[in-house]
């Protein structure tokens, strides 16, 4: 299908959708522009961020602290919707991505061991890449 | 707003082609739907009523030389107003105001013959059209039975009267600043 310029200012996202071929030796082609509104988010929590430490104090502290709204199923629904943005920057700045965490700790136990080939690693190293060791193991159960 | 094109090869017969297109409008959501190649020398009401699913239909039915460019346009009552329309040999234009986007639509349904001259003079009389209501918004759909590449033919030979298709097809396309729009799904929709 064509469409003039002002058609896509109008429907920017204008695209062809083909069809299953049914009854003719040809496929239906449906012409639409979705838009990217996909309804309202449910509220979600990863299980990881459960056995992190600290996250079960926050949920509290900040559940605490949301002001008392309307009835009690809008006050909980109003607390749910409060809780999923502080869990949001929570996730981002405080547990961070387990992915990357894995990635860095990696990094360092790889120079830690460059380090021993050239020189015996003192004993705070060694301390420090046991200890980056166990962290590892922490951040692989959360995979 | 919603087009629905499909070549349907004929809707005489059985009610198996009228119920496909009614899936598809009643999924969809019924706004335009524009079908080439009916076949149908007489189109009734009965017949556009169950194609569409209600009688909130308006349509226009161009039957083509001897059946063949066959076409039928049919929109929703409650979606446009009442504008006009243009029809010729291979095309029905229809001029409506689009209600909900408050815009002056043109849905071109076209059905293009196989041979040459037939396409060049349709591209002539679709760019006239054109040209003389400017500040439209426009849609053209339907079996331009021309590609825009060579890449797009496979397991034929290109010969030299495909090439110059092409490039009639193409110059239609830019001299009046139509866009081809993004496919999803396959990529061919003729087999």
């Amino acid at each position: 299908m064509l469409v003039s310029e002002e058609w896509l200012v109008r429907w920017p996202m204008s695209k062809q959708y083909v069809q299953r071929r049914e009854v003719s030796d040809h496929c239906a082609i449906v012409l639409k522009s979705v838009d990217k509104d996909w309804g309202p988010k449910p509220f979600r929590t990863i299980d990881a961020w459960l056995s992190e430490k600290g996250f079960w104090e926050m949920v509290k502290d900040k559940w605490l602290s949301y002001p008392m709204k309307g009835n009690a199923l809008v006050n909980i629904k109003e607390k749910l919707k409060s809780l999923k943005g502080d869990l949001k920057i929570w996730n981002r700045d405080v547990f961070g991505n387990i992915h990357t965490q894995k990635k860095a700790i990696l990094q360092e136990i790889e120079e830690l061991d460059c380090k021993d080939c050239v020189d015996d690693l003192r004993d705070t190293d060694r301390l420090k890449r046991s200890e980056l060791v166990s962290r590892l193991l922490e951040t692989d159960k959360k995979l | 707003m919603i087009v629905v094109n499909l070549n349907i090869r004929g809707m005489g017969g059985g009610c198996i082609k009228s119920r496909y297109v009614n899936n598809i409008i009643a999924y969809e959501g019924e706004e335009f739907v524009c079908l080439q190649e009916t076949k149908l020398k007489v189109l009734t009401e009965a017949k556009c009523f169950s194609v569409w699913g209600n009688n909130r239909v308006g349509w226009l039915h161009n039957e083509g030389v001897n059946g063949c460019g066959s076409l039928l346009s049919m929109w929703n009552l409650d979606s446009f107003s009442y504008a006009s329309h243009v029809m010729g040999k291979g095309f029905i234009a229809v001029f409506r105001d689009h209600l909900k986007s408050n815009l002056r639509c043109v849905v071109v349904n076209v059905y293009a013959a196989c041979n040459m001259n037939d396409k060049r003079l349709l591209w002539g009389e679709l760019s006239n059209v054109k040209v003389a209501s400017q500040d439209h918004v426009w849609c053209f759909c339907g079996d331009f039975n021309v590609v825009r590449r060579r890449s797009e033919r496979k397991g034929i030979r290109v010969g030299d009267e495909h090439a110059s298709e092409i490039v009639g097809f193409n110059s239609f396309i830019d001299a009046n600043l139509l866009v081809e729009l993004p496919i999803v799904g396959k990529r061919y929709t003729w087999f």
